[in-house]
């Protein structure tokens, strides 16, 4: 007799409530699984974002906050640094290379960074990439424009486009820096990073696009003339920047220059080293992150008692059906084994209906990240780790089913047979 | 009359006096945390660079110039204690030694204002007494094999109970980590 062949006939006979009872599975275990890959995948793209910067160099702020506004965008710095002292600090002799940063400008949503063409030589994202162009290259003219892949695909611009960049948010027409239309240069790789979601213009047209809004808005006839501020390049500089990211000789000195930095006398500055601010960061998440794991994991319980009551509910309806296989000569042990084997099949299509769920919302969650915080999201497959819980989850489903098991092998024969009024 | 243009002369002077000693960003101070010590340990090509900032309350009780016998006693015993280096235990299979140390004791020197190199700014305020007294440590370690060392340990815990806990900054070849060494945990491992 075919055992397992009628266990999927029972199975599709009483349809309904397996299927509900795989989804509430696979809900609960989409639930795990998004909540562990999430968490480990937005640690990575965290990380991505900076990599082969030694310090970064703020106005005196909290380390997370001066991390979050410099490199992310997330957030707004309550001051800026002095460009006195930022060239002070370029002329430190243990600094190999400075990368300034002036924001507060955007176009249509995406940041714009004012930064020197050091960035394309020292920038590091990811496993110490540096920047790469796609097309074109780095400013030359005043107003060039370089823009990260996601701006130029979700904008639909190609080098030689031309664009305007707005004064602060730039939610009214009036704060347009329209006088000084931008032509783009360069477009670069996509990264992965917040560089994709960034527009970078020289620092000297960052501040010649500034000459006239002294008082926050456009003062007509104090602008400067296009051709003018290209004359006047050289001498055209911002008298503030908002961070600088540092990169050092030698890596042992970062300690004493960020100490150096942070007692430094003429300004209050904040010197961070990236990871130990992210790792900071994460300190801060990680009760939440804690949180969210209990919750999940109580969820999957939830779940596998759910299967639990529905396998004994269906014990009673399927006295009957028990009783005939044994009549039929199927023994205690195997209609024990049927329940056992039923639970697997169950928990098992809960769990991999609940990894593809989980895979299905981190990728329509993907374009959402990347678009909000830069953050690139990969939709992977679920680590080492998360299959062992799996298989540990899969393990505890089996075991909740003995139950139901057992008492079938007890009773199934007494139980049919007898004819109950 | 003449009266007037002395005063009014005398104004302007104390208020460009007071302006030009006020120009410098005078009135910042570093945080301080009684009970928390803060270091940085750097691994470059062989050789470790540690520092350690300890309150003064962590180690001896009083964050002042020892003012009678007893406390003197305590703090040249703390002295001579970080001085001689016994306080860090390495692993023995890197084969470490400690090249130099230094020590500072900004605010507990007795009589003088001026006496600490480190802070000096610290303690120009108006203030009578020195604000926070520290133990500033830098040590020179040099390992013969510097890949094998497996950890280091800071045994600052035991016999300064007022000493609750060292953050301390890890930088290596590819990585920067913040540990937190605890009485049940003063190991900062390097793997």
């Amino acid at each position: 007799m075919n055992l397992l062949g009628l266990a999927f006939r029972s199975l599709i006979n009483r349809r309904f409530a397996v299927i509900l009872t795989v989804v509430t599975i696979a809900l609960s275990i989409g639930l795990l699984v998004l909540v562990e890959q999430m968490r480990s995948e937005v640690r990575d793209g965290f990380y991505r974002s900076v990599s082969g910067t030694d310090l970064i160099v703020g106005a005196r702020t909290a380390p997370i906050q001066l991390l979050l506004y410099s490199v992310f965008g997330i957030g707004d710095a309550t001051n800026n640094i002095s460009w006195q002292t930022y060239r002070e600090l370029a002329e430190t002799s243990d600094i190999s290379w400075t990368i300034p940063m002036a924001l507060g400008d955007m176009h249509r949503g995406y940041r714009v960074m004012g930064t020197s063409e050091e960035l394309f030589a020292h920038f590091r994202y990811g496993d110490r990439q540096a920047l790469a162009f796609a097309q074109g290259g780095p400013f030359d003219d005043l107003f060039e424009v370089v823009i990260g892949h996601q701006v130029a695909r979700q904008l639909d611009y190609v080098i030689g486009d031309q664009l305007v960049l707005a004064h602060g948010t730039g939610s009214t027409a009036l704060q347009q820096h329209d006088d000084h239309p931008f032509t783009i240069s360069g477009i670069l790789e996509p990264t992965g990073t917040p560089v994709d979601q960034t527009l970078y213009i020289s620092l000297a047209a960052h501040r010649a696009i500034h000459i006239g809004w002294e008082r926050g808005t456009r003062m007509p006839g104090a602008e400067i003339d296009p051709d003018e501020a290209r004359d006047r390049a050289d001498e055209l500089r911002p008298d503030s920047v908002t961070a600088v990211l540092l990169g050092l000789n030698t890596r042992s000195a970062v300690f004493g220059l960020q100490r150096r930095i942070n007692d430094f006398r003429a300004e209050a500055l904040t010197a961070i080293m990236p990871g130990i601010a992210l790792q900071e960061l994460w300190r801060i998440t990680g009760l939440v992150e804690q949180t969210l794991r209990l919750v999940a994991g109580m969820v999957v319980l939830a779940g596998l008692l759910g299967m639990l009551t529905v396998l004994l509910t269906t014990l009673n309806e399927r006295r009957r059906e028990m009783a005939m296989l044994r009549a039929n000569g199927a023994r205690p042990w195997q209609i024990a084994g049927l329940l056992v084997f039923e639970a697997g099949l169950i928990a098992a299509s809960g769990i991999i209906v609940g990894v593809l769920l989980a895979l299905l919302v981190q990728a329509l969650a993907a374009p959402w990240l990347l678009a909000t915080f830069g953050l690139h999201v990969a939709v992977a497959w679920p680590a080492g780790d998360l299959w062992l819980v799996l298989g540990g989850i899969l393990l505890a489903g089996l075991a909740i089913s003995l139950v139901p098991a057992l008492l079938a092998y007890r009773r199934t024969l007494a139980d049919g047979m007898q004819v109950r009024m | 009359m003449k009266s007037l243009l002395v005063a009014l002369i005398l104004l302007v002077a104390i208020i460009t006096v007071v302006a030009v000693q006020a120009a410098p960003l005078e009135r910042q101070h570093g945080a301080h945390v009684h009970g928390q010590a803060n270091g940085t340990l750097a691994v470059d090509n062989g050789r470790l660079s540690l520092s350690l900032v300890v309150p003064g309350v962590n180690l001896v009780g009083f964050e002042h110039p020892p003012s009678d016998d007893d406390q003197r006693q305590r703090l040249d015993k703390v002295e001579q204690a970080l001085e001689s280096g016994d306080w860090l235990t390495f692993d023995s299979d890197g084969d470490c030694r400690i090249e130099s140390s230094e020590l500072a004791m900004p605010g507990f020197a007795e009589g003088s204002h001026d006496h600490d190199e480190h802070h000096h700014d610290h303690h120009h305020h108006d203030h009578n007494d020195h604000e926070h007294a520290e133990f500033h440590v830098d040590v020179d370690i040099a390992c013969i094999r510097v890949g094998r060392l497996g950890w280091i340990e800071l045994n600052l815990f035991e016999d300064y109970p007022g000493n609750e806990k060292i953050r301390m900054d890890v930088l290596r070849d590819t990585r920067a980590e913040r540990l937190r060494l605890t009485p049940g945990d003063t190991r900062i491992r390097l793997p």
